[in-house]
């Protein structure tokens, strides 16, 4: 009997284990050790001396190519930055979007990091906190190469000022776009004309558009089956960088910025998502899904781009780089043509929300013998990605960017954009010299002109410039720009927050499908400052205000 | 022989899961602490600092705790009885069936979606289920509007509950086919020479056979009751339907590893661990008392 009895505990211990939720154990903060970098004065900003191994784990871009052979750790980028910088990449693990999040975060929680590696911004603050990251603040003076030096200067210092914790550079940032954060409205131009409508300014005419094009068949097939504007189940979702199938574009015609800290109309700085802006904009969402001109079908598609590669939609609102789907959207119907256009609000005014100036960040683990490797591993990717380096235009760039050795992020020019497409159109229009490019320029230079002489002929060609051609130019329209105050993480932020995202997705998703009245927005509201929303405000203008008299 | 070298036999039997036991699930548990932390990424557990019961606290204060409950209980109370059913039913059907060929070809059929992973089945279900899926192209036809399924949530747990017994019951009932199989044969014999129809033997002797086996199916599956199915819903639902879908798996996975609540996440988990115990102790008691059952 008594084994019996033992037997039945063990059972009963197993059944609460098994459901017990297991945590990994972690151990604490690890001693650090030194790192100077030695007296010698004059360094090669490209090329370590000695060769140096770091350890990281990066993201990768799902299903993206490699050649026969190569392999995440070891491609044309790891030999690349092995022969430049005699540096070379252990990579620990590679995963892709959520996984890779996911992984990350668990990595970081049982402190099992690698020697470098790209975090966003809250983990590197948090980082940073925990005393867990090196110092760079001498290694940067000291190997930062001109180029990297002039590319920060370009953002008056914002983006090391983001990366500078209590006084020292904790992190070497990315530089982002900032024409990556207009939101473009694109429209099947051939639709347009074939239904003889005008090319839409206003939110009325993206609805009279979405009207026709659910209603007047445009893809002449006999059947009522094209969407008006298309959605995706992260549509609400509004980051600063503008991404395909969300509502930036639309919101910002109404002044609105939901999910971000903006300036509301007071001067205070306030939360986006409840602001009266937002519920006017919800609230022309909801008209446009209840009269059918919105995807009936939003929110349970995971990507939208399938409704415009296959020809069903012909209205999206996108980012400026959208050649990609469009090219796919014209292989499969070559009469395809995608224009962009920018959505003013009632004042004729195109807003954009502006995307930080740095939102990757290059960390290096506390106690790693060669910090500068990380400064000297940045001044070769960025002179490799802007092609300063002639021996990188040996390097095959249609091969996915996530194959970098270190976690992939944009270094450029603030209005990168810009600047290039002006510089292909003074080389096409005769204006400058086809020499005179830089060598990244010439490159795309020589794609225009292969694409002028048969046009679409080529997708690659064609998507290697055309978005420098027709929306860089819209770029260079006058627009506000609005700013977000704040893109950290407060102290009950941390608690608080996924409930009170919870609050607000399912709520904007139940008002614009109709299951809600739009006035439930202002329960929503209350609700939202009442469960901790009015704290965080607090707490944010507090930060905001510390920052300011730092 | 010998019982107490028999018995010993067995003992040592034990020691290999007994160790994968402490090391995978044992020494975790220890990892439980942070449920009792402000547990900051990068200190560790060590370095976090202690805030007692806040964590569940806040679990108790947040108005959708009380929704989340009632969700996984709803979704898992409708899964746990269909599933004891179901497989039933269809077992006992299928024992039925006198050519074997027919028998083994329903039985491989059933059997096939338990081997497919919720991420390719809830790609198939929401296709199916699309205003232009092959139910509303059906539901057209007879002249019903088209209903928008996953987006409802009226529809929505049923789905559910529906599509996972239609995955499973078929590899559930492998169970209860082989209790079907044990029983003696001089059984049938008997209650056919004093006369029982073939209802008769399946209400006296197929049904009682079988009782045994539906017991210790059910007192197990009451220690599972707040697992809903993470991996079918995660995979099925979107924000419309949080509020009859999200359970506490979701919920643990959107709080604590996106949103990296680490120390809240684990209270939640570790408030979940502790209901399922209670509930498989007194299940396995009203076993015993009502059915006279013990595993041991």
């Amino acid at each position: 009997m008594g084994y019996r009895k033992k037997a039945a505990v063990l059972l009963a211990a197993t059944a609460v284990l098994v459901t017990a939720c297991s945590a990994k154990d972690s151990a604490g903060p690890k001693e650090s050790a030194s790192a100077s970098t030695g007296p010698s004065e004059k360094v090669d900003p490209f090329r370590l001396p000695n060769p140096v191994e770091l350890t990281t784990f990066k993201s990768v871009t799902p299903g993206a190519k490699l050649p026969e052979g190569d392999t995440a750790e070891s491609n044309q980028y790891s030999r690349y930055i092995k022969d430049k910088a005699n540096i070379t990449v252990k990579l620990l693990w590679y995963a892709s979007g959520q996984d890779y999040s996911q992984k990350l975060n668990l990595a970081v929680a049982s402190n099992d990091l690698p020697d470098v590696m790209v975090v966003d911004e809250g983990t590197f603050l948090n980082l940073a906190d925990a005393g867990q990251l090196e110092d760079l603040t001498k290694v940067f003076e000291k190997y930062a190469s001109p180029l990297t030096k002039e590319l920060y200067a370009s953002t008056n210092n914002k983006a090391l000022e983001k990366a500078t914790y209590k006084g020292k550079l904790m992190a070497i940032p990315n530089i982002s776009v900032q024409a990556d954060a207009m939101s473009f409205l694109w429209v099947r131009k051939d639709w347009l004309d074939k239904l003889g409508l005008q090319p839409p300014k206003t939110v009325d005419d993206v609805t009279a558009i979405a009207k026709a094009f659910v209603e007047r068949d445009p893809d002449g097939n006999g059947k009522a089956d094209t969407i008006g504007l298309t959605g995706y189940d992260k549509s609400f979702d509004n980051g600063g960088k503008a991404s395909f199938h969300n509502f930036k574009g639309l919101f910002e015609a109404y002044n609105a910025y939901p999910t971000n800290w903006v300036k509301d109309s007071s001067g205070q700085v306030g939360y986006g998502s409840i602001q009266p802006e937002t519920k006017q904009a919800l609230g022309k969402l909801r008209d446009l899904y209840t009269s059918g001109l919105l995807d009936k079908e939003f929110a349970i598609r995971k990507d939208g781009n399938q409704t415009v590669v296959g020809g069903k939609a012909g209205l999206f609102f996108g980012p400026w780089w959208a050649t990609g789907v469009i090219a796919d959207t014209f292989t499969n119907d070559p009469k395809a043509d995608l224009m962009p256009y920018l959505i003013q609000d009632s004042k004729g005014q195109k807003n954009n929300l502006m995307v930080p100036v740095s939102n990757k960040f290059i960390v290096v683990k506390k106690g790693v013998k060669n910090p500068e490797a990380a400064v000297v591993y940045a001044n070769n990717f960025i002179a490799a990605q802007r092609k300063v380096d002639p021996d990188a235009l040996k390097l095959d760039f249609t091969i996915d960017g996530t194959y970098w050795p270190i976690g992939y992020a944009t270094y450029d020019y603030a209005d990168a954009v810009e600047r290039k497409s002006d510089m292909l159109k003074k080389a096409m229009s005769g204006q400058m010299k086809p020499e005179e490019l830089t060598p990244e320029m010439k490159d795309m230079f020589d794609k225009a002109m292969r694409d002028k002489a048969n046009p679409r002929k080529d997708v690659k060609d064609w998507k290697g410039y055309w978005g420098y051609t027709v929306p860089a130019e819209l770029l260079k329209t006058n627009y506000n720009k609005v700013y977000s105050e704040y893109t950290a993480v407060t102290k009950t932020m941390e608690r608080k927050w996924a409930n009170l995202q919870k609050l607000e997705t399912e709520t904007f998703f139940k008002i614009v499908m109709g299951e809600q009245p739009l006035d439930s927005f202002d329960k929503f509201v209350s609700d939202w400052k009442a469960q901790g929303g009015d704290e965080i405000t607090k707490e944010v203008r507090e930060e905001i205000s510390k920052a300011s008299s730092k | 022989m010998n019982i107490r070298s028999y018995h010993k036999h067995y003992h040592l039997m034990l020691i290999p899961g007994v160790i994968l036991l402490i090391i995978f699930h044992v020494v975790p548990m220890f990892g439980i602490a942070i449920a009792f932390q402000d547990f900051r990424i990068g200190r560790g557990i060590t370095g976090s600092e202690w805030i007692g019961l806040e964590n569940f606290q806040y679990l108790f204060q947040i108005h959708d705790s009380w929704t989340i409950l009632y969700n996984t209980v709803y979704i898992s109370v409708w899964k746990i009885a269909a599933h004891l059913v179901i497989p039933l039913v269809f077992a006992v059907l299928l024992n039925e069936v006198r050519i074997m060929a027919v028998k083994r070809w329903i039985q491989t059929v059933v059997y096939l979606p338990h081997f497919l992973s919720w991420v390719i089945l809830a790609g198939v279900l929401i296709d199916m289920l699309s205003l232009t899926g092959i139910v509303n192209t059906f539901l057209k036809g007879m002249g019903v509007k088209p209903i928008m399924f996953l987006t409802s949530n009226s529809w929505f747990p049923a789905i559910i509950v529906g599509s996972d017994i239609w995955k499973e019951f078929g590899f559930a009932a492998i169970v209860y086919l082989a209790a079907l199989a044990g029983i003696n044969p001089a059984l049938y014999e008997a209650a056919e020479m004093d006369g029982a129809g073939r209802i008769k033997q399946l209400w006296y002797i197929t049904l009682p056979s079988l009782l045994p086996t539906t017991v210790l199916l059910a007192t197990l599956s009451i220690g599972n009751i707040l697992n809903a199915g993470f991996d079918q819903i995660f995979n099925m639902y979107n924000p419309v339907v949080y509020q009859s879908a999200d359970i506490i798996d979701t919920y643990v996975y959107r709080v604590g590893l996106v949103q990296a609540q680490y120390g809240f996440a684990a209270a939640v988990g570790l408030l979940k661990s502790a209901i399922g115990f209670i509930l498989i102790v007194i299940s396995y008691r009203i076993a015993y008392k009502y059915a006279h059952y013990r595993i041991f």
